[in-house]
């Protein structure tokens, strides 16, 4: 019963509907785009955002730099941090 | 049983997040840690977990799920009067949409009090994406594990809150329930503004537990920030 539970929280609810996977979700909002036509309401329109990489090819120290650059330029890490991090991916 | 594995994987990321602390993560509050798996995921990696949850029912769950040091204590947020300091603090899944924006704003004030200097804060929340799926979606429909789930969302888009009620159908009594759920969808400044007023730094904002910085077509975001100026 729990676990149907945190499955339900997980996989269906409003907020979480969509969470566990964005994939379960925009199914499921197809599937019932699908059935009912007479909607009127246009769906909002995404498509100018990037698709999210699917990393698999990507070189993950390559991703690893991109991740320490992006916290470094936003400040979450400082730059002491991030020279180590970096120097850390690197092996100097 | 039908378990998502995407606790391991979120688990993973912040490890890798905290892999460039110099000072090294090793404590871990998790807020609103329901039945334990992302606190699971966190042990399994070697931190140090304490959860906090205000559902009596969910914490004797994460007991049954979670190793014996683990502390759980049961809180409602905002209060919060576990003792830090923490390395980090999490909340996932969501957790913290169940709070008003003012409650938002005190929680994140009482959990940066319990974090060390530079202490993390990393947890996800609904972006606008979501608020609009649930709005433009009264009724979802569907299949999963074997049980057939109706969720109804009732949208208030001007108090930015949604009243969500699930029903689902199985086979055996025992596999049917509803429930509701109330929750809140912040504002960007809103969150902003607490995290500021809060004593954190500047925030990354990301697609879920991703690289991919957070964009319109984000459904969750996660908010990534530091205790403290770097």
């Amino acid at each position: 019963m729990g676990l149907l539970r945190m499955a339900a929280r997980t996989a269906v609810v409003a907020g979480t509907a969509t969470a566990v996977s964005g994939r379960v979700a925009r199914r499921q909002a197809r599937k019932y785009d699908d059935q009912a036509p007479q909607q009127q309401e246009p769906e909002p329109q995404y498509d100018d955002a990037p698709a999210p990489a699917e990393g698999g090819g990507e070189d993950p120290d390559m991703a690893r730099l991109q991740q320490l650059a992006q916290l470094h330029s936003q400040g979450v890490l400082s730059d002491d941090e991030f020279a180590a991090a970096k120097a850390k991916v690197l092996g100097i | 049983m039908v378990v998502d594995s995407c606790h391991g994987r979120w688990a993973a990321h912040l490890d890798e997040l905290w892999r460039a602390d110099s000072h090294g993560v090793r404590t871990v509050l998790d807020l609103c840690c329901g039945t334990g798996l992302m606190a699971k995921a966190l042990v399994q990696l070697g931190y140090q977990v304490t959860g906090v949850d205000g559902s009596s029912a969910m914490l004797a769950r994460a007991r049954h799920l979670l190793p014996p040091g683990t502390v759980l204590a049961r809180q409602v947020l905002p209060d919060l009067t576990v003792d830090g300091p923490f390395d980090a603090a999490v909340s996932t899944f969501d957790g913290l949409n169940y709070l008003t924006p003012a409650e938002f704003a005190s929680t994140v004030s009482a959990v940066g009090r319990r974090l060390r200097p530079r202490g993390w804060l990393v947890f996800d929340v609904h972006a606008d994406a979501m608020l609009e799926f649930a709005r433009s979606h009264p009724v979802v429909e569907g299949d999963a594990a074997g049980k057939r789930f109706t969720i109804r969302n009732d949208v208030n888009v001007r108090a930015r809150s949604c009243v969500t009620r699930i029903d689902v159908t199985g086979e055996t009594a025992a596999d049917t329930f509803s429930e509701q759920h109330r929750q809140y969808f912040f504002t960007d400044p809103d969150v902003r503004d607490a995290l500021s007023a809060a004593g954190f730094g500047p925030a990354l904002v990301t697609d879920e537990y991703t690289d991919q910085p957070a964009s319109r077509s984000t459904l969750r975001s996660t908010w990534i920030c530091r205790r403290g100026a770097p």
